[in-house]
């Protein structure tokens, strides 16, 4: 062989192995940056949060602790312990194990006069007409605010005489969504609140969210639709299995990951870990 | 917080039982009307032979139309007015029952339970509404049967009339039982108050357990918990009762001994009601408390 060819050879090799290191995605670091640092306002607080269903396990031993004041995604695939994560904090699931405390009080009426949540399901009397609904959160809330509450109603063009039962299902969501948000909550809770709406729906709820929730307040929104929800993010949790894999501030992580989206960041985290499971 | 959970809890509930009970008050007025038109009619002229010597027989066997619409319309109302009294007593059950249910274990719970609302002040709530609605449904039962007797009392008060026997009768009783009347009275209304709360607390606690035990059937479960729970209760109600009566029992027969016994039985089972009733409401308490797991 020639020196000709035999550098030939060696340029080849060397280009071969260059397109396949590109090829190669970089591991990404399962970092859990805290969101909550020295001199914040600790929201919520939760120490070794266990949730067991008997059958399955819903929750394995989390830890988190959230600042106030941020719109923070809790990310996951279905399954994963999101909701009952949301359903703990919001009061009606009994904790199998360890502490949850929000503002510094443990789940109880006193948080819950604190806490906003819209579960993922309606669950409003539908013999109520939608006035009658808002006379009943304002009576019980002692941060409601009706006149919110009738403004966003008129900006989503819902008639507040008509009856619940003669709503549609996207209507009746609307209407959960602004007993949320017409509150002004030190933490809302958001479960699922743009899935099964079409993408103009989505703009609109998620613009309503932004315009209108407490700003000293924390934002604790769980989707699967993370490219829908990752613009108005400001922190990430990613669920998995019952337990946080990854958490941290969208904008260094992303940094971090050449600039990747967060729906890009939390695919392949989440095809990492299967590869290793 | 209670006076704002009981005004939403009547709201609820009266939606459905306030045109129920006003139906029923409707209907007495209806049917009593024309009862009393209807034997006005028969009374007023009862047959017999004209100046003309003619048999002229009464509105009931002549057949006359009138007659015979006011028949058919009082028997209507007469039927309906015994078959809103029963939907009244069952509905007011039914939809105590329903109420809790879907408070607490269906998506309703979402709203409950989140609410700054405490446990105590939601079973409250509900134990109250259901004294509320209980005591209105019986008041508007009584109130409905008075207007009835006293429309019949109005067209015919000769079917009022006491003859000497049962007058007899009842001042045999009044002299015998007379010093008691009063007390037993009384005992009785509180005993029938108690056995009224402390069912319906059986009931809340028999499905808290049903609801609790299981996430699906519930229904089944649930009518399953009632029957063997209450049966159990009433078991153990029933020996406490023999048992704390005994020393009465025991004091040797005499008209004045069994007057004792019959006021202490009933003071008992008022004790017992009360003590199964407040045992239910802790029992409900706790896992509305601890064991609330919504899906």
């Amino acid at each position: 062989m020639s020196f000709e060819q035999e550098n030939g050879i060696r340029e080849e090799t060397a280009a071969l192995e260059a397109a396949s290191a590109q090829e190669m995605p970089k591991k990404i670091k399962l970092s859990h940056e805290p969101l909550w640092h020295e001199g914040d306002t600790a929201v919520l607080e939760a120490q070794d949060l266990v949730k067991d269903y008997g059958g399955g396990v819903g929750l394995l031993g989390v830890d988190i602790k959230l600042p106030a004041g941020k719109i923070i995604g809790l990310l996951g695939t279905n399954g994963s312990g999101k909701t009952t994560l949301l359903k703990l904090i919001a009061g009606i699931l009994t904790p199998t194990g360890g502490e949850l405390t929000v503002c510094g009080s443990k789940v109880g009426v006193e948080t819950k006069a604190l806490v906003a949540y819209l579960p993922e399901r309606t669950y409003l009397n539908d013999w109520m007409r939608v006035e009658e609904i808002i006379e009943f959160f304002a009576d019980f809330y002692e941060d409601f605010s009706t006149e919110k509450a009738y403004a966003m109603l008129k900006s989503l063009e819902v008639d507040p005489k008509r009856k619940l039962k003669t709503l549609s299902k996207g209507t009746k969501e609307k209407v959960q969504l602004v007993l949320v948000m017409a509150r002004n909550a030190k933490l809302y809770l958001l479960d699922e609140p743009i899935a099964g709406v079409d993408p103009v729906a989505r703009e609109f709820i998620l613009d309503t969210i932004v315009a209108n929730y407490n700003r000293e307040a924390t934002v604790l929104v769980s989707t699967h639709l993370i490219s829908d929800v990752e613009k108005v993010l400001d922190s990430f949790l990613f669920v998995r299995n019952g337990k946080i894999i990854m958490q941290g501030d969208v904008a260094p992580v992303r940094e971090a990951c050449d600039g990747k989206t967060l729906d890009e960041i939390f695919r392949e985290v989440y095809k990492q870990c299967s590869q290793n499971a | 917080m209670f006076a704002k959970c009981l005004k939403h809890e009547m709201k609820a509930t009266a939606r459905v039982l306030l045109p129920l009970l006003i139906c029923m008050v409707a209907v007495s007025i209806a049917a009593t009307l024309s009862l009393g038109g209807l034997l006005s009619l028969e009374s007023a002229y009862m047959g017999g032979i004209t100046d003309s010597g003619e048999i002229e027989m009464a509105p009931s066997q002549n057949g006359g139309t009138l007659y015979g619409i006011l028949d058919a319309l009082t028997t209507l109302l007469v039927i309906a007015f015994f078959v809103v009294l029963i939907i009244a007593v069952v509905s007011v059950f039914v939809l105590m029952v329903r109420r809790f249910y879907t408070s607490f274990f269906t998506d309703e719970g979402y709203l409950t339970f989140t609410l700054p609302v405490t446990v105590d002040c939601h079973i409250l709530t509900k134990a109250v509404s259901m004294i509320i609605w209980n005591v209105a449904s019986y008041a508007a039962m009584g109130f409905s049967i008075f207007i009835f007797v006293l429309g019949i009392f109005w067209s015919i008060p000769e079917a009022f009339e006491i003859d000497e026997y049962t007058k007899l009768y009842i001042n045999q009783a009044l002299d015998r039982f007379g010093d008691i009347f009063g007390s037993t009275v009384i005992f009785g209304i509180l005993q029938m108050i108690a056995s009224n709360i402390a069912s319906f607390m059986l009931l809340y606690f028999s499905i808290s357990v049903g609801c609790m035990l299981t996430k699906k059937h519930r229904f089944i479960v649930c009518a399953a918990c009632v029957f063997v729970i209450s049966g159990v209760v009433s078991e153990i109600m029933a020996i406490a009762t023999e048992l704390l009566s005994v020393p009465f029992q025991n004091m040797g027969y005499s008209e004045e001994n069994v007057k004792l016994l019959a006021m202490a039985v009933m003071l008992i089972s008022t004790v017992l009601y009360i003590v199964q009733g407040v045992g239910c409401y802790f029992g409900t308490r706790w896992i509305l408390k601890n064991k609330i797991n919504l899906e």
